[in-house]
């Protein structure tokens, strides 16, 4: 069953993080949004979610350091990061992916169809991962 | 004449993540096919021109690239059952025995 499962979406554009709410509005999935990393982390300490989405440019402490922070603190939690499928981005997670951190892509802009597609397939695979 | 069944796997890096999805996605195609497959395993971050080529949107994918009918399996590659759905895995396996 997969009730109230929580997703955090942080993204300075206010245009994704509507994308978001709109995908997921129709599920049993709690969504989440804020705009900076320090926010997420915020939230995340408020109230651990179970999937999280993470672009990768922000003010502050941006998306790569808030991956490092969300992954020391909540290392079971999945993030997928919301970035343009691009060699010069790539090049920043090949160095969190060299120091061990773990996440998954998703293209930007990500249509709701394929948003809904990837939290079902995640959050069903977490779940069977926890199943004894 | 067996035919060989060509997939793609679009993974992130080489977390331990990524490679628990190759192993269950090997083991699914050897589960059906035996060993007429073909998986290629690519890595997104240090492959972005094939990643455009195939128009791929987020990771994990799985393409069946041929012969037809193609299919892509996106986000969830976890179970063998969905995948072999999705796939058309069980049907290539009717015809191969």
């Amino acid at each position: 069953m997969e009730s109230q499962k929580r997703i955090l979406a942080i993204d300075d554009e206010e245009g994704v993080r509507n994308a978001f709410i709109l995908a997921l509005e129709d599920t049993d999935y709690t969504v989440e949004t804020v705009s900076t990393g320090e926010e997420g982390l915020e939230k995340a300490a408020a109230n651990t979610p179970d999937l999280v989405f993470l672009d990768l440019h922000m003010p502050g402490i941006g998306g790569i350091e808030t991956l490092y922070r969300l992954q020391k603190d909540w290392p079971q939690v999945p993030v997928y990061i919301v970035t343009a499928f691009h060699e010069r981005y790539f090049k920043e997670l090949e160095q969190a992916v060299a120091d061990g951190l773990s996440f998954e892509l998703i293209r930007k802009p990500a249509e709701a169809e394929l948003i809904c597609a990837v939290v079902r397939g995640t959050l069903e695979t977490v779940a069977r991962d926890d199943t004894p | 004449m067996s035919t060989i069944t060509r997939f793609a796997l679009f993974v992130t890096g080489n977390s331990s993540r990524a490679e628990r999805t190759t192993d269950v996605v090997r083991n699914t195609l050897k589960q059906y096919l035996n060993g007429s497959f073909n998986l290629e395993v690519i890595d997104v971050l240090s492959n972005a021109a094939s990643a455009e080529r195939h128009e791929i949107f987020a990771t994990p994918t799985l393409i069946r690239l041929g012969p037809p009918p193609n299919a892509r399996v996106i986000g969830d590659l976890s179970s063998s059952g969905s995948l072999a759905a999705a796939l058309h895995l069980r049907e290539l396996a009717a015809e191969k025995s």
